[in-house]
């Protein structure tokens, strides 16, 4: 009997990795994918997370140095950490924070498509701008997605570091870009 | 004469090489591998530089599997090091240009071994100004920096490349103006037995009748006597606990490792990972005190290095362990200044009960600190995790005592340090300077800020 159940858990094992692909996604599409995810977590932590815990309730605040202080890493932090993780998983896809007000200057745009995005983002708040670039004898394409306040947590911090380019955010305003990169065979 | 006998040059070609390979070929199975080694090793590595495997997985392994081998022994510090550089920062296509000047997803390209001519302070071999490479514009983020030289990046309480626990702008402005030595001393002391005991109320304090080990080779009725009075009795672990449990490498009197790390697992791990202990990680015999590349005492050189190099486990002495251990081998001048330290006295001061317990500095106090893992307080044995940068040892055991200014700037004295701290120095250092500006420019942004929006 168990050696039955074995058989059959291969044998669909089986039939699974060899389903015939009937249709291929667009790289623009699985861009648009991943960044609903990634947007919709980060937006869930920023609201659910460090807005209602640091501001509404104020039992914990969210700091830059968390493991020091005892306190939330910044739903920026929090991102870039889940990036770090996915590039290590090297699947060809990779993806990171960048502003135009950067509060960090390694977070300024760094391609010429990343300027080009940022510019088109910020002028165009409700388009997302594609790409493809060669970077380091690599094609990929690039997609640029708006990065908006939204919660009271994300301009209050960027408003009042001492290392901002910009202090006059308001919720809804676009203060930076993802950066989202899928490598092309 | 040559002609005559027939043996030209093709004949002497091929016997001098079936020498030279008989000889190479012996020395890569038979003998220590000494004749493959391309260059001397730096300080960290010349312990096991002959046991090529452990960073070449296999013959002229480079790339991934050379990166993966450094990660085995250094990913975990670093990861506890909250390394500000780690590979998975660098993957990033977006850095492909920065990469291309300075590979930082790669440990060689910084740490080349066998490069003697080439290798710096703590195993670098670029040259020392290599933050130049992306960090060329540093002037326009922080003016303070105009004029710096880069290399001087990496001076002594200014950065480290990987490890910026006690160094970063924050955590100097929140520990900035603290006095010289601290009104309240942190002092942690080593619970684990306490910790057992809490958790093994109903075990059996054995008395010194009630020991198992006549049958054992080299016994003497003094081992009963010392280990009646020692932690290992109070704790319930007989003779037969260590010596015979039916492992047949244990029925000797010559135990390895192996057999306290059963129980001290944290000690020995610590110690495997560490300079003392690192020869027995790759499978090889422990380290003596002749292999060391630091002055010893030449009566100790034959000393081999393991568990009971310093603790006697009949006689367990964590004294003698924090102290007279160390001073039986080292003999550079940092060591040997220690008699006669501030340091030293306030070590005989404990030992006599004059302060209370934890408020001496012996060797072990800096170099093998007291670490808390959720209740656990225990010696952490791996000295590498706080030795160098010596910055690593500010947040871990200076400011247990003293304000940072005052450690950092003593860190960065370095006849100090050979001089074990005893003697006058500057006290103050310029990062903070640096950080009493920045902190005064935040309040003046503040004031502007809130003005503003009045």
């Amino acid at each position: 009997m168990i050696k039955t159940k074995a058989s059959l858990i291969t044998l669909s094992v089986l039939a699974t990795a060899a389903l015939p692909v009937a249709a291929e996604i667009s790289p623009q599409r699985m861009a648009d994918a991943i960044f609903a995810v990634i947007e919709s977590d980060r937006a869930v932590y920023t609201k659910k997370v460090v807005n209602r815990l640091q501001n509404e309730e104020e039992v914990i605040t969210a700091d830059e140095h968390w493991e020091d202080e005892q306190s939330l890493p910044l739903p920026a932090q929090m991102l870039r950490m889940g990036a770090e993780g996915v590039a290590e998983k090297n699947l060809g896809i990779t993806y990171a924070l960048m502003s135009t007000w950067p509060i960090n200057k390694q977070n300024e745009a760094v391609t010429d498509v990343e300027k080009e995005g940022m510019e088109f983002i910020v002028a165009n708040p409700s388009k997302r701008f594609y790409s493809e670039e060669t970077l380091g004898g690599n094609k990929y394409f690039t997609a640029v997605y708006q990065d908006i306040a939204v919660s009271e947590a994300c301009v209050t911090c960027h408003n009042d570091h001492q290392d901002s380019p910009r202090t006059d955010f308001k919720i809804g305003d676009v203060m930076g870009g993802v950066v989202l990169r899928i490598k092309l065979d | 004469m040559i002609k005559e006998t027939g043996f030209g040059f093709l004949q002497y070609g091929i016997f001098v090489t079936i020498i030279l390979s008989s000889l190479l070929t012996y020395n890569l199975i038979k003998g220590d591998k000494q004749l493959f080694l391309p260059g001397q090793t730096t300080h960290g590595h010349h312990q096991i530089e002959l046991e090529c495997k452990a960073c070449h997985a296999k013959s002229f392994t480079a790339g991934e599997p050379m990166q993966n081998a450094c990660m085995t022994c250094h990913g975990e510090p670093l990861e506890k090091a909250r390394d500000k550089h780690p590979k998975k920062k660098f993957t990033d296509p977006r850095n492909a240009d920065l990469l291309a000047n300075l590979d930082a997803t790669k440990c060689v390209t910084c740490h080349v071994e066998h490069s003697p001519e080439i290798t710096s302070e703590h195993g670098v071999t670029l040259p020392q100004d290599f933050c130049f490479y992306c960090h060329q514009d540093i002037a326009n983020e922080r003016p303070s920096h105009e004029g710096f030289e880069f290399d001087g990046c990496g001076s002594s309480g200014c950065h480290s490349y990987h490890d910026n626990r006690a160094l970063y702008e924050r955590f100097l402005q929140k520990n900035i103006d603290k006095p010289s030595i601290l009104s309240k001393r942190k002092r942690l002391k080593n619970n684990g037995f306490e910790l057992w005991k809490s958790k093994n109320s109903d075990a059996v304090i054995l008395g010194v009748d009630q020991h198992d080990g006549d049958s054992i080779a080299g016994f003497t009725a003094d081992h009963p006597v010392m280990w009646a009075d020692s932690v290992h009795a109070k704790s319930n672990v007989n003779c037969s606990t260590c010596h015979t449990s039916g492992d047949s490498e244990r029925l000797g009197i010559d135990l390895s490792t192996e057999v306290c790390s059963d129980c001290h697992s944290r000690q020995s791990d610590g110690f495997k990972q560490g300079l003392h202990g690192m020869r027995l990680a790759v499978g090889l015999d422990p380290m003596t005190v002749q292999q060391s590349r630091l002055k010893m005492k030449p009566e100790a050189a034959h000393r081999e290095l393991t568990c009971s190099s310093c603790h006697d486990p009949h006689q367990p002495d964590l004294k003698y362990a924090a102290v007279q251990a160390c001073q039986g081998c080292h003999e550079d001048e940092h060591s040997q200044n220690y008699v006669g330290s501030k340091h030293a006295a306030l070590f005989e001061d404990e030992n006599s009960g004059v302060i209370q317990s934890g408020e001496g500095v012996s060797c072990a106090t800096c170099h093998m600190p007291r670490t808390k893992k959720g209740k656990l307080v225990y010696a952490e044995h791996n000295q590498t995790l706080n030795l160098k940068p010596n910055s690593k040892m500010l947040r871990s055991v200076c400011m247990n005592c003293h304000g940072l200014e005052y450690s950092t700037s003593a860190l960065a004295d370095k006849s100090l340090i050979a001089k074990n701290f005893t003697g006058g120095f500057v006290d103050q250092h310029p990062s903070f300077d640096m950080v009493r500006t920045r902190m005064l420019e935040k309040q003046r942004l503040k004031k502007e800020r809130s003005s503003r929006s009045k």
